[in-house]
């Protein structure tokens, strides 16, 4: 497919090099963030109710 | 790596001033946008709504898109980003000079919108109608906002950015971009200007533009307020912090791509149609974990709901958000697009994200925020309970009928009888049918309007039974000082794994070695196994310094990963297309229009006739037999701006010279419905006593040629006249057959110019084009 794609113009190399980037990226976030335990992030979760009540425990997700 | 920390007590006062304006003026602004656009549903269900020419629908449907997106949303997100900010980083706003820049500054352009688009001063592209001097009024209000914005980061004592503030970073660097690349015109005079961009060009720039206006202005700040707000009125962290970080990237790194599936089945380039697709049908995937992420946030919560009206707003809302991007995805299947593309179904999917994600998110947060800014409570919560109601009823009422008036219309258009012939030929019979609908979109529209009025009236009795409040917050400040050096976060693992696939991505293609289902499934193992080897490292560690978490700790770059995660994608699609070069045959035969032709194209664009006429015929076989043979490119080529269009509420005109005779035309600018029972269009007799300007022609033939049209010097020095001798002969044609009209009226120039279209000029009349062949 990328053959019968290149043969338009070799510009036509950006798009499929930027999607092979997107890819790496998405598959290295989902690895590096879904591999952390959640109450790694429970501190900077809880930045927006810092001003006003802390949650209770069992209210907190993480 | 060491750290050093030090404590420090500070008390801190917000700036919560700018937040109240940015609040009343988005309700401001927001009633006169719906009240705009319930007049224009109106004009479209009965057309003696029309009452001036500077009130028809081809004006006041820009001002309204342009009053609800950047007034009513535009508000709404500067205070929400404002309040939020300061919070988030515990810092107020560095520069009340800037703050007050950026408050009078937005509001005198939304102004300057509202007095120049009913006006007539139009650049011809759908949200960025708004003519050259107050783009550049636009870019400098921005950059005053993102100082300020970048200022108060750099200001921060709380070092951690949250996830919210990710969001308002690539909302502010992505409309900067999108902004200065959309909107590069050649200025003609004070108030013209022509699209650098022509034709397919101008359609793909002018849709990434669009769909990412969609993305960065109405979705990613408006994400961003929803991960502070939504935890604030539940009173429970964000239900996934994880999974509000992969939503964030991947939702970056993916809706830069998506503009093309505005121009599916278009004269676009296959394979550039192909990318917005496939990237569009992605998009449902980071959108949903956020809708997800945003409605498990409640979870435990749901029972507040009943007296909570702010948990109301922002649960439909987010409901709606998850409606929104499932439809959008589905509307860009090919299949899908081309029975709903043109119809009153996209109509029913924009407004299902407008009022039901962005409009029910504002009342939400205004609803929280101004009682807290006025150190009171809310004056009314049965009121805020009823515009609750009224509001969600009116969009329901609203997206049902503009969803069946448009699958009404789509298949209507291709309805064909036995023998293949169309069965509903004539187009205002789509019209007829669907009429009731629209009558139906008024009632949900007002009901809506009566939902803000209500609310307006609420605030405003909140604000006045309270006093203007300055949060004042003392916090212990941990400062630490990190010595990660910024190449441990640039040249950390993750990027330089990142550079290491795509780099063997890269080879793979250049060397074409190896190709198909074995080149993505080394390059996919090899960023999944690299990732969870870092991963795994830096548990090994004990999980302090990880790469990511530093990284937000670090506002710069930050920054500067999120300007190259966007202008990836943004790059690789438009540069192609840009860079390429017309073919020299196709060049050599092409004629540009005539000086008559293009004034009456100006006089085209002016009325905003694009709102309801197409001028891309796609290839399919009803369309054909309809409309004529498909668009190409070239039909186009000299088109600054280009016209495709994007609604259908009336019939394709790409090849509509040369269909009906001039008098046909004359007869309906005077009144449609002499010679089209039942249309809707709005009458245009006043462009017979409206008189060109042809001593200006010359200049705007000038500009043009400046942009690659090929006009020669000759060209240009007797556009007067021979835009005057064509005018004449067209106005002599029509007098033979009693329609009295001046050559040099604007009647007659739109004449020539549809007369024009789809078709090359015949050589040996005077409307010859007075460019030379090359």
């Amino acid at each position: 497919m990328h053959k019968e794609l290149l043969s338009h113009t070799p510009l036509l190399a950006l798009p499929i090099f930027a999607m092979f980037v997107f890819l790496a990226v998405f598959l290295g976030v989902c690895a590096i963030t879904l591999t952390r335990k959640r109450r790694a992030y429970a501190e900077v979760a809880s930045l927006p109710l810092i001003e006003g009540q802390a949650p209770r425990k069992d209210e907190s997700h993480e | 790596m060491t750290t050093t920390t030090t404590i420090e007590k500070r008390t801190i006062t917000y700036d919560d001033d700018v937040s109240r304006k940015f609040v009343f003026a988005s309700v401001g602004w927001g009633i006169v946008g719906m009240l705009v656009g319930a007049i224009a549903a109106l004009q479209l269900a009965w057309w003696p709504a029309n009452v001036a020419p500077y009130l028809n629908f081809g004006r006041l449907r820009p001002l309204h898109t342009n009053a609800v997106i950047f007034a009513f949303v535009g508000n709404m997100m500067f205070a929400g980003i404002y309040y939020s900010t300061q919070r988030l980083v515990r810092a107020a706003l560095p520069s009340k000079t800037l703050t007050a820049i950026h408050f009078w500054g937005w509001q005198a352009i939304i102004l300057a919108a509202a007095i120049t688009l009913p006006l007539g001063f139009t650049q011809g592209k759908e949200y960025a109608e708004l003519e050259w001097p107050i783009d550049i009024a636009i870019a400098l209000v921005w950059v005053v906002f993102a100082i300020n914005f970048f200022w108060t980061l750099a200001k921060r004592t709380e070092k951690h950015l949250y996830v919210a503030v990710w969001f308002y970073i690539a909302t502010i660097v992505t409309v900067a971009v999108l902004h200065i690349v959309n909107s590069l015109a050649i200025p003609v005079f004070a108030m013209k200007s022509y699209s650098v961009y022509g034709g397919a060009k101008d359609a793909l720039v002018q849709w990434w533009y669009g769909h990412n206006a969609v993305a960065f202005f109405l979705t990613t700040p408006i994400l961003g307020i929803m991960y502070y707000f939504l935890p604030k009125a539940a009173g429970r962290p964000v239900y996934s912090y994880r999974l509000s970080i992969i939503h964030f990237w991947a939702l970056i790194f993916v809706y830069i791509w998506a503009g093309p599936h505005h121009l599916l089945n278009s004269a676009l380039p296959e394979w550039a149609q192909t990318l917005g697709m496939i990237f569009s049908i992605m998009l449902w995937a980071p959108s949903w974990g956020g809708m997800l992420n945003g409605l498990l946030t409640l979870r435990g919560a749901w029972n507040k709901l009943r007296e909570d009206p702010v948990l109301k707003f922002f649960a439909a809302g987010i409901t709606f958000y998850g409606m929104a991007t499932f439809e959008g995805p589905l509307l860009s299947i090919k299949s899908v697009n081309g029975l709903a593309h043109y119809t009153d179904w996209i109509i029913a999917h924009v407004h299902a994200g407008a009022l039901g994600w962005n409009g029910l998110m504002a009342a939400g947060m205004f609803y929280w925020m101004i009682p807290r800014l006025y150190g009171t409570k809310l004056h009314s919560t049965k009121a805020a309970n009823y515009h609750f109601y009224i509001g969600t009823f009116g969009i329901l009422l609203y997206v049902v009928a503009m969803w069946t008036s448009g699958i009404t219309q789509g298949l209507m258009w291709r309805a064909t009888n036995a023998d293949g012939s169309l069965q509903y030929p004539i187009f205002v019979e789509t019209i007829d049918a669907i009429r009731p609908m629209y009558w139906m979109r008024l009632i949900g529209g007002t009901a809506y309007l009566a939902g803000m009025i209500i609310m307006a009236w609420n605030l405003w009795k909140t604000a006045r039974a309270g006093k203007p409040v300055n949060a004042t917050a003392e916090v212990v400040i941990e400062i630490e000082e990190d010595k990660v050096p910024w190449t441990g976060i640039v040249f950390g693992k993750p990027v330089i794994l990142t550079a290491v696939v795509g780099g063997l991505g890269g080879l793979f293609l250049v060397t074409n070695a190896m190709a198909g289902l074995f080149f993505v499934t080394v390059a996919v193992s090899i960023a999944l196994a690299g990732a969870l080897a870092i991963s795994a490292a830096d548990k090994a560690k004990g999980g302090e310094h990880l790469w990511h978490h530093l990284l937000e700790g670090r506002a710069l770059i930050f920054v500067a990963l999120t300007i190259i995660a966007v202008l990836i994608g943004g790059v690789a699609e438009l540069v192609p297309t840009l860079l390429a070069q017309p073919d020299p045959q196709t060049l050599a035969s092409a004629h540009p229009y005539t000086a008559l032709e293009l004034e009456g194209r100006d006089v085209f664009v002016r009325e905003g006739c694009f709102n309801c006429h197409s001028q891309m015929i796609r290839p399919f076989t009803f369309e054909q037999q309809r409309y004529g043979d498909p668009s190409t490119m070239s039909d186009s080529q000299f088109d600054h701006p280009f016209q495709w269009g994007s609604k259908r509420t009336g019939p394709d005109l790409a090849r509509e010279g040369g269909k009906y005779p001039s008098l046909w035309h004359y007869n309906h600018m005077i009144d449609p419905r002499s010679v089209s029972a039942g249309s809707n269009m709005p009458p245009y007799a006043f462009l017979a006593t409206g008189k060109l300007d042809l001593a200006r022609t010359p200049d705007k033939l000038h500009a043009m040629k400046s942009i690659g049209v090929p006009y020669t010097d000759r060209d240009i020095q007797l556009a007067t006249s021979a835009a005057k001798k064509q005018g004449d002969e067209i106005a002599s044609d029509l007098k033979g057959q009693g329609a009295d009209v001046a050559g040099d009226s604007e009647l007659v120039a739109l004449i020539a110019y549809l007369q024009r279209l789809g078709k090359q000029p015949e050589t040996k009349t005077t409307t010859t084009p007075i460019a030379e062949n090359k």
